[in-house]
């Protein structure tokens, strides 16, 4: 009679290894922090939900509780070589895929929001939106930009700087976020 | 990125690839700097041992050199007698501040100079970010080693043996001299730092003088600004322009010639010439 929960316990363990040798026979694990440059932050850290003003979206909260969102930091320093990552997430964006909430957030001394209209304007499909004060900055202490980060509730779940200016590194990209944040 | 030395012909061929990456004599780990000359090709390679490699015109290598370079610091590479020449920061370990070492083909040092700015030694001391910027810059034309740095507009000129010959220390209109804040990475500090003052982004040195480019965050358009210094030092009294780069100068071509890429609003990007014209 005390047989039947010990069976269904190994059974169950059997499922989860089966499923798990699965899953990395398919690829390997997500690495969530897929960076070349120190950003100030790390993966795990969270952000309060901060109202953000914006070229498209009116009322937009970076770091919404329930909210998964693909977000880039930005700023008018940015180096010239930074511009690859900027352009494969603007690529990622006009392929309409990853995250629905997908936009730049941009802080800079002075900046306002016709001079992200001016700065950005070769991002035309993600919205951008300003960090006025740069509250974001201070909250994550932003030590260099771009960065583009995937917010789980306000929580860094993922973390990248990288070009993506292959297809297949793109592909790559939104395997790792499927993974995290599964649609 | 791929940390090999490709060899091309000058029709733009490509011949052959002649090292591997790795940390073993004639592999590259992390190129910096790369100068080719009638017979040879120096390459700079800033890792935890700091290697000078020499390779021939067929990118074989000849052999390598190991010389003391501060982890942090500037450099440059020099044609003819004198083969490297290093900017180092490390000012506590050299009497007078001295920047510069000065090498011949076998390393051995024979001479240095380019005294530090004041104001970069205050920094040191007080662990200010002044002192976090590459500080130095260093070029060589001919027979002369030219030497500027980030926080101040004055502009030595060396011989070889590191002894001043010139010294140019008339700024640019438009400079605005650094008042020091505390050592930081934080982007907003530094933006917010970089706006109040004028930075010499790029120095490079021309058969007649110099052009420096200083970039300064300006706060009326949101965005950095480049403005560019050129001398000539061959006429007297020295003749000195300045410009406004458009967009972002990724070049120094000539003495009045500065190649920069430019964002248009329609997303387009484009490269522009901008040209200073003499007097």
């Amino acid at each position: 009679m005390t047989s039947l929960p010990e069976s269904g316990f190994v059974g169950c363990c059997i499922v989860i290894l089966f499923v798990s040798a699965c899953s990395a026979s398919s690829r390997d694990p997500v690495n969530a922090s897929q960076v070349d440059n120190a950003h100030g932050f790390k993966v795990g850290d969270t952000i309060a939900p901060l109202g953000v003003d914006c070229l498209k979206q009116r009322g937009r909260v970076l770091g919404a509780q329930g909210a998964t969102q693909l977000v880039t930091f930005s700023s008018p320093g940015d180096c010239s070589t930074c511009m690859l990552h900027l352009a494969g997430m603007e690529k990622i964006a006009r392929e309409g895929n990853g995250p629905r909430e997908n936009f730049i957030v941009s802080w800079g001394p002075g900046l306002t929001l016709s001079d992200v209209g001016r700065l950005y304007s070769s991002h035309p499909v993600r919205d951008v939106c300003t960090d006025s004060g740069g509250k974001a900055w201070d909250a994550l202490n932003l030590e260099h930009t771009p960065v583009t980060v995937l917010l789980i509730s306000g929580r860094v779940a993922l973390m990248t700087d990288k070009g993506y200016g292959s297809d297949s590194s793109r592909a790559h990209f939104l395997d790792d976020i499927r993974l995290i944040a599964p649609p | 990125m791929r940390r090999v030395l490709l060899v091309y012909d000058q029709d733009g061929k490509f011949l052959r690839q002649s090292t591997q990456w790795g940390d073993s004599d004639g592999a590259l780990m992390s190129p910096m700097k790369l100068l080719a000359d009638h017979d040879t090709v120096l390459v700079l390679d800033l890792t935890h041992r700091n290697t000078v490699s020499a390779f021939d015109v067929d990118g074989r290598f000849i052999g390598a050199r190991y010389p003391d370079l501060h982890s942090a610091s500037a450099y440059t590479m020099a044609q003819g007698r004198v083969t490297a020449v290093f900017g180092q920061l490390d000012i506590g370990n050299r009497p007078g501040r001295t920047v510069v070492a000065i090498r011949d083909r076998k390393g051995r040092e024979i001479g240095a100079g380019c005294i530090v700015a004041d104001s970069y030694v205050r920094s040191v001391a007080s662990h200010g970010a002044l002192a976090t910027f590459n500080a130095s810059f260093v070029a060589i034309q001919g027979n002369r080693i030219y030497c500027a740095q980030a926080i101040t507009p004055v502009v030595s000129v060396l011989d070889l043996t590191g002894t001043t010959v010139d010294y140019i220390t008339v700024a640019p209109p438009f400079y605005v001299p650094p008042s020091d804040i505390g050592e930081t990475h934080n982007q907003k500090a530094l933006l917010n730092f970089q706006s109040k003052w004028t930075l010499l982004q790029n120095f490079a040195v021309t058969p007649t003088g110099f052009v420096s480019i200083y970039s300064r965050y300006d706060l009326a358009v949101a965005q950095f600004t480049y403005r560019v210094f050129a001398c000539d030092l061959d006429v007297r009294p020295k003749n000195c322009r300045i410009g406004t780069v458009p967009g972002r100068p990724v070049r120094i071509v000539s003495s009045d010639t500065v190649l920069s890429v430019v964002s248009a609003r329609d997303g387009n990007v484009s490269l522009q010439v901008l040209s200073l014209s003499r007097r």
